[in-house]
């Protein structure tokens, strides 16, 4: 016994599962129990695998038995174990007691558990423990007057088990689609047969072990014998042994000419699991004579085609005729250009929809409108006054100034005198140095208006200055 | 250019960048070859014509029909129920093909059930299948063009006609973009697959030495759910599942 997965407390046995996982085998839950551990000769409960070394994928039978040689008014299974990972198939246990000798003692024996277990991962598989509890007569006591029958509570479990997995030797492991011990037998109807009449060919693999990965084996047949699907009968029974199947395959064949023809053996390869190796067995040939007339034979497989599908020829709505093919592949949706369009598109409105909203602020305050067409009117009318040498340039220029100064300086009336643009520049914080200069360039425009000889200055420069004026004026408001 | 002759050109210019890609002309005379080859009765020069088209990377409903037609000829069931039931993705109110989708499933010995659509999905798909991703993104994306134009002209012009117009485009071109994606997302989402093998073995575990649930014969359909080192977990009824080895199924691919 393991004693690193039970602790003797009190007089009493606490089972600590699971501890550990063995194999990837998970053990039942935590559980107490509070009742004494059985230490006597009289109850046993063994775990007995059929085998200790089985092979990856190899069915094994595994046993939990309960021996008893006293009486016992009850026995309770506490814990059973899972098996997690494996498959695990339950078989129908024998109800009645046996006899049977262990270390020289006879004992009724009960099965309490009958499993076949398969892993398909090679290593160390430990066989968790089956914990049950006993109600069992105890001896009678010497100082008893009168003997009584006595029964105590005990626990009991077995020993865990380890069973080695071994691996499938490589090589055919790909073909070999069984593991145990199987026959291979196929059989004819019968070795005559008139053209245009079918005979069935029957396969028949059976045996014991893991093999529900069996499929219709491919058929080498001579072309003058053609095949139909096969029909297919499984047959799977568990037994204290191990699983017991039978694969039947039966094949309808037709001949489509006279003469003998020979249906080849067959090969099946599976996985010995008791030699240990791969065992590749051969089925019997079979030699089929086909006599007849070939009208026969056409009038007959008609016959037979007809019964599995209908003729094509005269089931014509089965195909449609003229299509617009596709292709299959996506080539614009989710491209970079598809996103691109999108994207493009949305700015643009977006672009569109924030200038108009603009525009309509501005048209909503004529204030506003006034100042914005200041600004434009006098870049405009500064860039033509600049290339304008006539006597008028001079007049425009001030007329110029004095307009984009009541628009700009939200007066209602437009400004007509320096002294008048003065004030107001001044009363808006507007740098003494700067009105000075607007003050001399209107003064200039004046007198170039009026008298021919104070034309000294040329327009550009007056322009030039205006500009800078203008811009500083600009910082200032905005 | 007078008035008339501008709106002439306008329509035409919108009629013009909706067609979409041009059809395979030379796919269709093959396909066309194969329609023949098969009235004639020979399946497998029909078959080979119809994998080349579809190897191409073509395909249509009448395509997977014809396809399926032909494997019914050749007795393989798995792949006729495979090229059927794409089939009737594609059009799935077509009668012909429904009509020759459910023969060949009488033909399939039934160890599942039968996992229909809902009337709502089954009205959603045969929408959805109208046209293909490229020209329902075609569609939508043009008209999301042509419906943001009117509506920036329309805060230009205030004319409450163009931007009923407009509205109406962005509109359809919304349904059609989410037409595209929706049919997107079901090509790449279908989740179900065909038994080609002749008997297929349920596991209750991916592994061959698992305990064996149930046997599907071929032809079967069933819903995929999972895929785990060479198995699918599949679903051949409701709240029934079990693993399979991949290789005897073939997944409806449609993209």
């Amino acid at each position: 016994m393991k004693i690193r997965n039970i602790a003797l407390f009190s007089g009493f046995l606490l089972l600590l599962q699971p501890f550990k996982q063995y194999a990837g085998v998970n053990i039942v839950k935590v559980r107490e129990v509070q009742q004494e551990l059985y230490r006597g000769n009289d109850a046993f409960l063994l775990c007995v695998p059929a085998k200790k070394q089985v092979f990856a994928g190899e069915p094994f039978t595994v046993n939990y038995k309960l021996l008893l040689s006293t009486s016992v008014k009850d026995a309770k299974v506490v814990s059973a174990p899972l098996f997690r990972g494996l498959s695990a198939e339950e078989i129908n246990r024998p109800l009645n007691f046996k006899q049977e000798q262990f270390r020289g003692r006879n004992y009724r024996v009960k099965f309490l558990k009958q499993v076949v277990l398969t892993t398909d991962k090679p290593g160390k598989l430990i066989l968790e423990p089956l914990t049950v509890l006993l109600n069992m007569e105890l001896p009678p006591d010497p100082d008893d007057f009168f003997p009584v029958e006595k029964y105590q509570e005990y626990t009991l479990f077995s020993e865990p088990v380890q069973v080695n997995v071994l691996p499938l030797p490589n090589l055919k492991q790909s073909i070999a689609k069984a593991i145990g011990k199987f026959n291979i037998n196929t059989s004819v109807e019968k070795s005559q047969v008139a053209l245009g009449n079918s005979i069935n060919y029957q396969i028949n693999i059976a045996g014991r072990g893991n093999a529900s990965n069996i499929t219709p084996p491919d058929l080498d047949l001579p072309t003058q014998l053609e095949v139909y699907q096969p029909t297919i009968t499984f047959d799977r029974k568990l037994t204290p042994k191990g699983p017991a199947t039978n694969h039947l395959f039966k094949y309808k064949l037709v001949p489509n000419d006279t003469g003998n023809f020979v249906i080849p053996s067959l090969q099946f390869t599976y996985f010995d699991s008791e030699e240990g190796k791969y065992v590749t067995l051969s089925s019997a040939k079979h030699e089929i004579k086909v006599k007849g007339s070939k009208n026969s034979f056409s009038q007959a497989k008609t016959t037979l085609t007809n019964s599995i599908y209908q003729n094509t020829k005269n089931n014509t709505s089965l195909i449609i005729e003229g299509t617009t093919l596709y292709k299959r592949k996506i080539k614009f949706f989710g491209s970079f250009s598809f996103f691109i369009i999108i994207l493009i598109s949305f700015i643009f409105y977006g672009t569109a929809y924030a200038y108009s909203k603009y525009v309509q602020r501005i048209a909503a305050n004529p204030l506003l409108q006034r100042k914005r067409e200041a600004i434009k009117l006098a870049g405009y009318g500064l860039k033509s006054i600049k290339n304008d040498n006539s006597d008028v340039a001079y007049t425009q220029l001030s007329i110029l100034i004095l307009t984009y100064l009541s628009a700009r300086l939200e007066m209602e009336k437009v400004i007509s005198t320096t002294k008048e643009a003065k004030t107001m520049l001044l009363q808006r914080n507007i740098a003494l140095p700067v009105v000075n200069q607007l003050q001399e360039v209107l003064s200039r425009c004046y007198e170039a208006s009026y008298a021919q000889e104070a034309r000294k200055d040329d327009i550009k420069q007056l322009c030039h200055k205006t500009e800078f004026i203008l811009e500083s004026i600009e910082k200032v408001t905005t | 250019m007078s008035l008339h002759n501008k709106k002439t050109y306008f329509f035409v210019l919108i009629v013009a960048s909706f067609i979409p890609f041009a059809h395979a002309q030379g796919q269709e005379s093959l396909y066309n070859k194969g329609v023949e080859e098969l009235k004639r009765g020979s399946t497998k020069k029909a078959i080979s014509i119809f994998e080349e088209i579809h190897a191409q990377g073509y395909e249509s409903a009448e395509l997977y029909n014809n396809l399926g037609t032909s494997y019914m000829q050749e007795n393989k069931i798995g792949l006729a129920v495979l090229n059927y039931e794409t089939a009737i993705i594609l059009k799935t109110n077509n009668p012909q093909i429904l009509e020759n989708s459910t023969a060949v499933k009488n033909k399939v010995k039934k160890s599942s059930q039968n996992m229909q659509d809902d009337v709502i999905t089954f009205f959603l798909k045969s929408l959805l299948f109208t046209f293909t991703i490229d020209e329902f993104a075609i569609v939508g994306i043009n008209l999301l063009v042509f419906g943001l134009c009117l509506m920036t002209l329309y805060l230009r012009i205030k004319n409450f006609r163009i931007k009923q117009v407009g509205f109406g485009f962005l509109f359809i071109s919304i349904f059609a973009l989410t037409a595209a994606c929706l049919q997107y997302y079901f090509r790449i989402n279908i989740n179900r697959a065909v038994v080609i093998a002749p008997k297929l073995i349920v596991k209750n575990a991916p592994s061959f030495n698992a305990k064996t649930i149930l046997t599907l014969n071929e032809g079967e359909t069933v819903k995929l759910q999972d895929n785990f080192d060479g198995w699918y977990k599949v679903s051949w009824a409701k709240n029934k599942n079990g693993w399979v080895k991949e290789s005897s199924l073939k997944k409806i691919i449609l993209l």
